[in-house]
């Protein structure tokens, strides 16, 4: 085993109980207005294993999500009829599927307020096909396995259960995102220390996003907004500047 | 009339110093002579027997004096002709130290919170020392009251002076001051500037010959910046049009390129180029929306701390120039935007590979205030009347190359550099290569524009977390 695995309280996909979970294509619901991007993103996802399920106008979009199941949402954010953004705020109100935006580049602003919504990740057009299946595999390898194993954690007022995924404050349970409990468990486990924005998105996204720096910092953002009794004054996860997160309850 | 009141100033000032100082020396002499001739009296009445009946006595003297308070100190306790005074702590220390029985010493002190001259001395064979209180509220009342009926009639004087000096120099020079104002505003860009045409003399002249040049100025501006701005929106919607179908390329092509051996093998190299042409389109689509990016002032600058030579060290593993490029790096740190520097050095080195690419060194230099950063090569060089134009959009010092480059690069070097604050240079040998030479402050301030269709947009306001 190398050391990473030995410190992750996940099983990995080669080792434990992971193997035992039946292996099935996983669902994306793909929603995406251009009908060439649409079906040439639908061929690649089929091609590298996914089950897809494409639409192209934003409100169809979220009927579909309601009236099926889905690991993963794929999400234009420049829809007719439904904006990407909303459908990312509707979804997220019962659901910590995992959502992933394709923008323009050019729009940073976009990039930002879909984060901020709740989507776990971002993919910006153009892009080839192998870079988006490289992502979804990624992100879906971190969140798809059910955990078990890991000791449950009780910090200030938090009670953090690795095998429910499940994080409850003074009782109350709290609605976090896969990524977003993974991204806390992390801290939690390294508390004390600073994680830096790099290895956060090696063991909470599960690839190397080069300077993407902003999807962990838009997560943490939202896990504070969950977390913290006042997010503009965070207490247990603080900021370290220029190098990264680091959780205390202090 | 500056000359005026600072005068008059330095003389109220001076007077009044000189004042000051006289009436306080008049009142410490008149205080000291009287404590003399008190003295005598402890001395004479204290002499005789230093006993309760004649401090009594003596104090009781001391009542009927006017103008003074007196206070006795004794090995234990003290007595005063005043209750509130019979308290030897009353007196400060270095004077009850140093007072003897050869001379009068004094001090300027406070007693309950008003000025006093306090005057001691000893009497000889006693223990016994005696402080005169002389209050000299009284003359520091008088001065001040001094100082401020000087102070205000300087101000009054200055003011005076200043107010003629204004009205005087106003009628001259009206016409000549309004001028060089109106042409200073016109230089600022206010370019409606206009001058009142009211006499029929050479001033008259004058106002309007500048108004026909300003009038000339403005429609010319016009007309340049409606065309700049027309090439503008059309630069930005080509590029904001050609976003979809390139973005579906892009994707088309890289299935493609993934699945080359099961295509038939007479096909193969014209997919090839296909794909090689989407990657080229797909360079200059971005080239091209960064540029009018620019153009629409809509640049961001997100200051970070940055590590110039390990951003320069990953960037060229990333891009898999490390075995082209030499380093010769110095450690600085500055707070800049990651994102352009990478681009501006990325542009640079891409280039230099391009077109120099021989001998690539990459050096980065700190003084005090900057980050030079130098791309040399040692290739072929720039013909110097090409020089100028090496920064210009889709400039190509020789057009036959069509190689890979969108002619985009430097401009957008050139443009970062700028919203960064800091300058760009080359300079050029034909025949022994080139360097570019960029110089950044260490700090570059943050810039943070809002999103121009933010009010449009459902999600942009919305600050919650889920």
């Amino acid at each position: 085993m190398t050391p990473e695995q030995a410190t992750s309280p996940y099983p990995s996909i080669d080792h434990g109980v992971a193997s035992l979970v039946p292996s099935m294509d996983e669902t994306v619901l793909l929603i995406e207005d251009d009908p060439s991007i649409r079906e040439v993103i639908q061929i690649g996802l089929e091609r590298a294993g996914f089950d897809v399920t494409a639409e192209a106008d934003g409100r169809q979009g979220l009927i579909r999500f309601r009236n099926g199941s889905f690991d993963t949402v794929v999400l234009d954010l420049m829809l007719p009829s439904l904006d990407g953004l909303e459908i990312c705020r509707e979804i997220r109100r019962d659901s910590g599927v995992v959502i992933v935006i394709l923008t323009a580049k050019a729009e940073t602003e976009d990039i930002v307020a879909g984060l901020e919504v709740g989507a776990d990740d971002y993919v910006t057009k153009p892009f080839e096909i192998p870079e988006l299946t490289a992502r979804l595999r990624a992100v879906l390898r971190r969140t798809s396995i059910t955990p078990s194993g890991g000791e449950v954690v009780v910090i200030s007022g938090l009670e953090i259960d690795p095998s429910a995924y499940r994080v409850t404050r003074n009782g109350d349970e709290l609605a976090l995102t896969p990524i977003e409990f993974r991204l806390l468990y992390d801290l939690v486990r390294h508390q004390g220390q600073v994680l830096t924005r790099d290895v956060l998105l090696d063991r909470v996204w599960g690839y190397d996003h080069l300077g993407e720096s902003r999807v962990v910092d838009m997560a943490i953002k939202r896990l504070r907004g969950k977390i913290e009794s006042d997010p503009a004054q965070p207490h247990l996860i603080h900021t370290v500047r220029g190098v990264g997160y680091r959780f205390e309850a202090r | 009339m500056l000359v005026g009141a600072i005068a008059s100033g330095a003389l109220a000032g001076a007077s009044f110093l000189v004042v000051r100082h006289t009436r306080l020396q008049d009142s410490l002499e008149r205080d000291l002579q009287r404590s003399e001739t008190s003295f005598l009296i402890a001395t004479l009445s204290l002499e005789r027997a230093h006993n309760r009946d004649a401090v009594n006595g003596l104090l009781a003297t001391y009542r009927r004096a006017p103008g003074f308070d007196v206070l006795l100190t004794f090995d234990r306790g003290a007595r005063a002709t005043k209750r509130r005074f019979a308290d030897s702590s009353i007196i400060p220390q270095p004077l009850a130290r140093a007072v003897g029985t050869t001379d009068f010493e004094y001090e300027r002190t406070e007693l309950e919170n008003k000025p006093y001259v306090v005057v001691g001395r000893a009497v000889e064979g006693t223990t016994i020392k005696v402080f005169f209180l002389f209050p000299e509220g009284p003359i520091q009342r008088q001065i001040s009251q001094l100082g401020t009926v000087l102070f205000t009639g300087w101000l009054i004087l200055a003011a005076a002076s200043g107010l003629i000096g204004v009205l005087l120099s106003r009628q001259m020079l009206t016409p000549v001051s309004r001028a060089s104002v109106a042409a200073r505003s016109l230089a600022e860009g206010l370019l409606d500037t206009r001058l009142p045409v009211e006499t029929k003399d050479e001033f008259g002249t004058l106002a309007q010959s500048f108004n026909e040049m300003a009038q000339a100025l403005q429609e010319k501006i016009a007309e340049l910046s409606d065309a700049r701005e027309r090439e503008r929106r059309f630069t930005a919607n080509v590029a904001h049009e050609l976003r979809t179908p390139v973005a579906a390329l892009v994707s088309e092509a890289s299935l493609v390129r993934d699945q080359l051996d099961e295509i038939p093998a007479e096909f193969r190299r014209p997919v090839q180029l296909l794909v090689g042409d989407v990657t080229r389109l797909r360079q200059l689509l971005e080239d091209l929306m960064e540029i009018s990016l620019f153009d629409a002032g809509r640049q961001t600058v997100e200051v970070d701390e940055v590590d110039g030579p390990t951003l320069i060290r990953s960037l060229l593993r990333r891009r898999g120039w490390v075995q082209s490029v030499r380093l010769d790096v110095q450690p600085v740190i500055l707070r800049t935007d990651r994102r352009r520097l990478e681009r501006v050095i990325s542009n640079l080195v891409s280039n230099a590979i391009k077109y120099g690419q021989v001998d690539i060194v990459v050096r980065v230099r700190k003084t005090n205030d900057k980050a030079l950063i130098e791309v040399s090569d040692r290739g072929p060089g720039i013909l110097p009347e090409h020089l100028p134009n090496v920064f210009d959009r889709f400039f190509k010092a020789d057009p036959s190359r069509t190689g890979s480059g969108t002619g985009l690069g430097l401009s957008i070097v050139h443009e970062n550099v700028r919203v960064l604050d800091g300058a760009i240079t080359v300079q050029s040998e034909v025949g022994h290569g080139s360097t570019f030479t960029v110089a950044l402050p260490l700090h570059t301030p943050a810039v943070y524009l809002a999103a121009p269709d933010a009010g449009q947009r459902p999600g942009l306001h919305h600050r919650d977390a889920v």
